[in-house]
C-alpha cells in the first residue's frame, strides 16, 4: 500500500496503518537525523518525536510534498530546536574531528586517514565527521541531496529557500569540504 | 580566466554535474571546465565528494532497537488525539481536484447569487402606513400641541406626573411659549398660584424666563 492510501487510513482511524508508515521510513529518517547530529539516543529522540507531531498534525499534511519529505521537514526542525536549545554541537574543531575517527583512535599513524587506507575507509570517515563542522543549512542541504537522494527541489521545499539557494548552498559545503580535506592533507 | 566570468560558469556546475542544463549550456560549460583549473578544480570536488560520501554508512543499532522504537511510537500515537482533518482536505487527499468544468461553474454560481442579492437590495422600500395630508390638515393646533402630549415626548414614562393634583400646575404653563396664540383661556395664571405651587411647577418643567 502506497503512502497516500496508508494516510487516508490513518485519518479514518486506522492506527495500525500509520503503524505500517512508520515501519516505511523509520530507518532512512533515523539516518538522516543521525548524520545531522551524530548521536544516538537523541536521534532515536527526535525520530520518535516527528513521527508522533506528524500524527497529530497529519490533518494538515496537504500532500504538496512527499509525506517523506514532510516527515524530513518536521526531523529538520526538531534538530534545530536541539541546536538552538544549545545541545547539539554547532561547531567542532579539526582536532576534535580526528580524535573522533576510529582509524586514529585504534592507534594508526593517522597517514591512513588522510592518504585513505587501502579500501579508503579513513578518507571517508574523516569526510563524514567534517560535515559536522559545516553550518546547519549546508549539513542539511548535503545530507539530504548526498545520503536521502532528495531532488532540489524537495530540499528547497523542506529548508524554505528557493532551489536555486539550495544548489548554491550544496555547490559552497561540497567545495569547502574538499578545501578541509586538504588542508589536512597538507 | 576572471572570476567575474567564472562566476556565470560557477552557477550552472551543479546543473552541469547533475546533467540538468540544456544542452547548448553543458556544451559551454565543459569547454569552459578544459580552459579553466579553478572551475575545474570546483567540478572535480562537486564529483569526488558526493561519491565518498556515499559510501559511508550510518551504523545499524539492530533490530532490538527498531522493534523498541516502533512500539514507543505506537504508544505515544495511541495516547495522542486522533488527527483531524477539514472535509476540504479530505476530498484532496481521497484525490479529488477541481475538474476543468468546475471553475465555470463556479463562476456562474457566483453570478447567480450576485444578482439575487442586487435584485432583493435594490427593491422599493416597504413604507409605513401612516397619516394621509387631508387627515394631519384635519387637526387643529390644540390636539396636536395638548401640554400633556409634549410631556409624555419629554418627560420618560416612569418619570411623567399622575397626580391629579398637578394637573392645575401644569395647566399653568405658559402654553404660548409653545403654541404661540393657540393657549388655553381656561387655564389659571402663574401669578394665581402660592409660592410653594410656582416652586413645585418649576422644579417639574424648568424655567421659561
Amino acid at each position: 500500500m502506497d503512502d497516500a492510501a496508508l494516510i487516508r487510513g490513518a485519518l479514518a482511524g486506522r492506527r495500525e496503518d500509520f503503524d505500517a508508515l512508520v515501519e516505511h521510513h523509520q530507518r532512512p529518517l533515523y539516518a538522516f537525523i543521525y548524520r545531522m547530529i551524530h548521536d544516538h539516543d537523541q536521534s532515536a529522540d527526535i525520530m520518535q518525536v516527528t513521527f508522533l507531531q506528524a500524527y497529530t498534525h497529519l490533518g494538515r499534511f496537504a500532500g504538496r510534498a512527499s509525506f517523506k519529505t514532510w516527515l524530513y521537514q518536521i526531523a529538520l526542525n526538531q534538530c534545530r530546536a536541539l541546536y538552538r536549545a544549545g545541545r547539539g554541537q554547532q561547531h567542532v574543531s579539526l582536532e576534535e574531528v580526528e580524535e573522533a575517527v576510529p582509524l586514529r583512535a585504534a592507534g594508526g599513524s593517522g597517514s591512513e586517514i588522510v592518504d585513505g587506507g587501502p579500501d579508503g575507509s579513513g578518507r571517508r570517515l574523516l569526510l563524514e565527521r567534517l560535515i559536522v563542522r559545516l553550518p546547519l543549512r549546508q549539513r542539511a542541504v548535503v545530507t539530504l541531496r548526498v545520503f536521502s537522494d532528495l531532488p532540489f527541489k524537495d530540499i528547497a521545499h523542506i529548508e524554505g529557500i528557493s532551489e536555486n539557494s539550495a544548489k548554491v548552498n550544496y555547490h559552497h559545503a561540497i567545495v569547502r569540504l574538499r578545501r578541509w580535506l586538504h588542508e589536512d592533507e597538507s | 580566466m576572471s572570476p567575474w566570468r567564472c562566476r556565470w560558469y560557477r552557477r550552472r556546475l551543479v546543473d552541469y554535474r547533475e546533467g540538468a542544463l540544456p544542452r547548448g549550456q553543458q556544451q559551454r560549460v565543459e569547454a569552459h571546465l578544459n580552459l579553466c583549473p579553478a572551475c575545474g578544480e570546483e567540478i572535480a570536488a562537486l564529483r569526488e565528494v558526493p561519491l565518498t560520501l556515499q559510501a559511508t554508512v550510518v551504523p545499524d543499532p539492530g533490530a532490538q532497537f527498531w522493534r523498541q522504537q516502533q512500539e514507543a511510537i505506537g504508544r505515544a500515537i495511541r495516547n495522542a488525539p486522533a488527527p483531524r482533518t477539514s472535509w476540504w482536505r479530505a476530498r484532496r487527499a481521497d484525490g479529488w481536484r477541481l475538474e476543468w468544468w468546475r471553475y465555470p461553474l463556479a463562476a456562474a454560481a457566483s453570478v447567480l447569487i450576485a444578482v439575487a442579492v442586487y435584485h432583493f437590495a435594490a427593491s422599493p422600500p416597504v413604507t409605513a402606513p401612516g397619516a394621509s395630508e387631508e387627515e394631519l390638515a384635519a387637526l387643529d393646533t390644540d390636539s396636536l400641541l395638548s401640554l400633556r402630549d409634549l410631556m409624555q415626548t419629554l418627560v420618560p414614562a416612569d418619570e411623567q406626573i399622575t397626580d391629579d393634583g398637578d394637573d392645575a400646575l401644569l395647566a399653568a404653563l405658559p402654553l404660548d411659549a409653545f403654541a404661540g396664540s393657540a393657549g388655553s383661556a381656561a387655564a389659571p395664571q402663574t401669578d394665581e398660584l402660592s409660592d410653594s405651587e410656582l416652586e413645585k411647577l418649576y422644579t417639574l418643567v424648568g424655567d421659561f424666563g
